[in-house]
Formats: C-alpha cells, sequence, structure tokens
C-alpha cells in the first residue's frame, strides 16, 4: 500500500514537471521568430492544442494552472490585451479537463473535437476583440486571410501533441503504476 | 448542479477566474498595459527567450548549408562536419560585426543628435496571434524604456514604437501595425499627411501616407519623414520611400504608398529612444 501511495506521488511529480517543460519549450517555439515556420503568412498557435492534449490526461486544478501558465508566456508576447490568452486556455483547459472527467471518452477522436472547437472559437474571439472592436481597416478579410489558414495549420498539430502525450503516460504508468480515480488511459 | 458549486475546486477555479480579470482590467487601466502575472511570467521566462532567439537565428544562417550525396557519403560527413566548424565562427563574426555596425550607428546618432537617449535592443520574441510585425525586445523599464518611445535601426530609420513595457522586457508594434499612425512629410514637397497602414498593404509590408491634397506633387522616389508633430516621434526620423500615389476613392484626398526603408519583418535588433527633445509634447512642423 505505502509503494502503491510513493509511486502515485511520483507518477504525479514527473508529469507535473514534463508538462511544464513541454509548455515551456512550446512557449519558446511558438514566440520566437525564425523558429518555426510560417506557411504563407499563417502562424501556428501551438499553445492551444498542447494545452488541450494535456488537460486531457491531467486533474482539474492541475490543467486549469497549467493553462494559465501557458496563456501567460503567450500574453508576454502579444502587444495587445493582456491576460486574454491566460483567461482563454485557463477556460478552455477547465472545460476539457471536465469534459473528460464527467462526460466524454478520451481518445483522439475527442481530442480532434475538443481542439477544433477551442482553436475556432479562439480565432474568432482574437478577430473581433482586437480587430474588429479596433477598427482595423481590411479587418474582415484578415479572418480569411490570417486566422482561418493558422486555425488549420493549428488544428494539425493536435493528434502529434496527443499521441506524445498519451505515449508518455502510458510509459509513466508502466514505470510507476497505480490505482487511480479517473480512467484516463 | 448544485453538488458542482459546493466542491472546493470549483470555488477554487472560480477565484482563479475572479484574479485574471483583476488582472486583464489593471492592465487595461494602466500606461504600462502589462498586468502583474504576465509582467512576472514574462520576467521569469525572459532568459529562455534569448536562448531561444538566439537558436533561431542560428536556423536561419545554417540550414541553407547542409547539402547532401549518396556517393561520397563518408568524405561528405567529414567535409560536412568542416563545415559547421567553420559556420559557428562564421556565425560568431557575423554577430559580432553587426553589433560593431549597431554600435556605431548608435555613435553616430548620439553625435548628430546631442539630445537622443538611446537604448540598444535586440528581438527576443514575436506576436504569434497576429499578422502584423510586433516583436519582443529583451530591454525594459528597468533600462529606461517606456510606453510610446519610438524604435529606430541604423542611422535614424524608424521602426515602430513601444506598446507594452515590463522591468526586463518590451512589446514593440512596427508601423506595419494598422493600430500605429505617424504623423509625416515628404522631404521635397514638404507636404504632410498621416503615415499608417492596412491590413492588405500591411501583408505587403507597405504603408500609406494619407491625406494628401489631389493635386499632390509627391512623386515616386520621395523620401518620407516623421514631423514630430504628436511628441511621439522626433523630427526626421527616416520612414520610407514613395512607390506610387494614388486617390482615395473614399473622399477627395490622396495617398501615397510607402515602402519602408527598413525590412520589418526581418529585424534582429534596433535602438529604443527613451528620451529626445520635445517628447511627451507637440512641435510645429516648420521649425527652419
Amino acid at each position: 500500500m505505502t509503494r502503491n501511495i510513493s509511486n502515485k506521488k511520483l507518477n504525479m511529480y514527473i508529469r507535473r514537471v514534463v508538462f511544464v517543460l513541454a509548455i515551456l519549450l512550446v512557449s519558446a517555439i511558438q514566440n520566437t521568430p525564425h523558429l518555426f515556420p510560417e506557411i504563407f503568412g499563417a502562424h501556428a498557435f501551438l499553445l492551444l492544442p498542447l494545452i488541450i492534449s494535456i488537460s486531457m490526461f491531467e486533474r482539474d486544478i492541475a490543467s486549469t494552472m497549467l493553462g494559465i501558465l501557458a496563456g501567460s508566456l503567450w500574453d508576454v508576447s502579444s502587444s495587445w490585451g493582456d491576460g486574454f490568452n491566460a483567461l482563454f486556455l485557463m477556460i478552455i483547459a477547465t472545460i476539457t479537463g471536465m469534459l473528460i472527467n464527467y462526460l466524454m471518452r478520451n481518445n483522439l477522436s475527442t481530442a480532434f473535437l475538443i481542439s477544433g472547437i477551442s482553436i475556432v472559437i479562439y480565432i474568432l474571439l482574437h478577430w473581433f476583440f482586437f480587430v474588429i472592436c479596433r477598427g482595423v481597416e481590411g479587418g474582415g478579410l484578415l479572418l480569411f486571410t490570417f486566422y482561418f489558414p493558422s486555425a488549420i495549420y493549428t488544428f494539425l498539430f493536435t493528434p502529434v501533441f496527443y499521441i506524445l502525450i498519451r505515449s508518455f503516460m502510458k510509459k509513466l504508468k508502466e514505470k510507476f503504476p497505480h490505482k487511480t480515480q479517473f480512467t484516463r488511459l | 448542479m448544485s453538488r458542482l458549486v459546493k466542491t472546493t475546486w470549483f470555488k477554487i477555479i472560480i477565484l482563479l477566474l475572479v484574479l485574471l480579470l483583476v488582472c486583464i482590467i489593471v492592465a487595461a487601466a494602466t500606461i504600462k498595459g502589462s498586468s502583474p502575472l504576465t509582467t512576472v511570467t514574462g520576467t521569469i521566462a525572459e532568459p529562455l527567450s534569448r536562448v531561444s532567439s538566439s537558436i533561431g537565428r542560428g536556423f536561419t544562417k545554417v540550414s541553407h548549408f547542409f547539402t547532401s550525396s549518396e556517393k561520397y557519403e563518408a568524405e561528405i560527413k567529414d567535409l560536412k562536419d568542416q563545415i559547421v566548424e567553420y559556420q559557428a565562427e562564421l556565425a560568431e563574426y557575423e554577430q559580432t560585426k553587426q553589433k560593431l555596425e549597431l554600435y556605431e550607428d548608435f555613435l553616430e546618432i548620439k553625435e548628430n543628435h546631442q539630445d537622443y537617449e538611446v537604448v540598444p535592443a535586440v528581438v527576443i520574441g514575436k506576436d504569434s496571434s497576429n499578422s502584423f510585425t510586433t516583436f519582443v525586445f529583451n530591454k525594459g523599464s528597468v533600462d529606461g524604456v517606456s510606453v510610446n518611445d519610438p524604435v529606430i535601426y541604423g542611422k535614424g530609420i524608424l521602426v515602430g514604437v513601444v506598446t507594452k513595457v515590463s522591468p526586463t522586457y518590451c512589446v514593440v508594434s512596427t508601423i506595419l501595425d494598422p493600430n500605429i499612425s505617424v504623423s509625416a512629410y515628404e522631404v521635397r514637397t514638404r507636404e504632410t499627411g498621416f503615415l499608417s497602414t492596412t491590413t492588405a498593404m500591411s501583408s505587403e509590408s507597405l504603408c500609406r501616407l494619407s491625406g494628401l491634397e489631389r493635386t499632390t506633387s509627391i512623386a515616386n522616389g520621395g523620401i518620407v519623414c516623421t514631423t514630430g508633430v504628436g511628441g511621439v516621434y522626433p523630427r526626421d526620423l527616416i520612414i520610407g520611400t514613395v512607390k506610387e500615389v494614388k486617390n482615395d476613392d473614399k473622399d477627395i484626398s490622396s495617398y501615397a504608398v510607402i515602402e519602408p526603408s527598413v525590412e520589418v519583418g526581418e529585424l534582429y535588433d534596433a535602438l529604443i529612444l527613451t528620451s529626445f527633445d520635445g517628447q511627451g509634447s507637440s512641435s510645429a512642423i516648420n521649425q527652419e
């Protein structure tokens, strides 16, 4: 029994350290110029699918905090609306955690569904608050020339992050087996 | 539902939500534009941004040098190792050379403009969530940078303006951002207007000098500079050159399409003007 509790805590600590490092790394890749390719001007918002994938395997409060961390790192480089990304990723992480815990199965199809909807909501909100409300000339066209291409580009990374995190969680559970209240794998 | 509301984790999430909203309101209300949460996160993560920025610069220089051949694999591998070694030395030389050029420009600016206080800065990040060029520089309020400080390149070419500042970094919106507007004039004809851009022009790295008369005599190749009106940008900072002149279809004015003198998208470093004569106050257009 003691060994089981110890495995559980070890699993938790290692999992969360790895997730924090992953968020730091992906944030650096996303927000550093010339480090990640832009395709015809479309940017990849890598933190979005990453946080969704993490939230599908993490407990509610922890995923909320990781969402805030990722959003804050994103806000560092944003010129408008400080706090928007932190708030959005926090809400998405919380909702994703709740959906997986109480309502939906944890599989790639669910990851695609949640990620797709989240990305679309993000680009629409960002476009509305920071382009339309600010009266940027030609803002309507920007939705189709920048935001939608970026959304598609971002969506392509959903299976990459989900599969990586799922593989990591499986290996972690094999190494530190324990009984868990939630069935995540 | 009532059981859910009574749980501890729900209360924690609501508390976090309220705290984040307070941070957003503080960010919007203060002139720095940065919330306490983002300031702390950015200050802690700034060293990582510098490292990743260096790696990014290395990628652009190294990536196109690699070639491969199936026939002489071993020999090519040795040659590639040698090339990587020479490239590292070359990259270091180029970086030192760039720094030297930047400091030479800095010295010339100081000699020509005694009132300028400048801080050299390096790009360490970029805002990925908007299509307009926005950079994060490695200087902040600790170095004397504040919101609305102009950012220049080389011998006085306008790049943009500081829109958000934290202790160790600042965010700069460039002249390719439609939210940035600069009072400008064409050097030969002395005609004044305001420089801005649209989303379509920004994607082509172009700006427009609007508010010109229909009978404007501005011609292609004309140089556009800042007027100094408004107190945000000093006078006579070079913005770009006139590419063509068109009639505005919304009113009876004309506008000039301006090509910036600096390649904004390829910026690695710049100078932040923290102080100059007339900063923060309106000044007359024709002082001579």
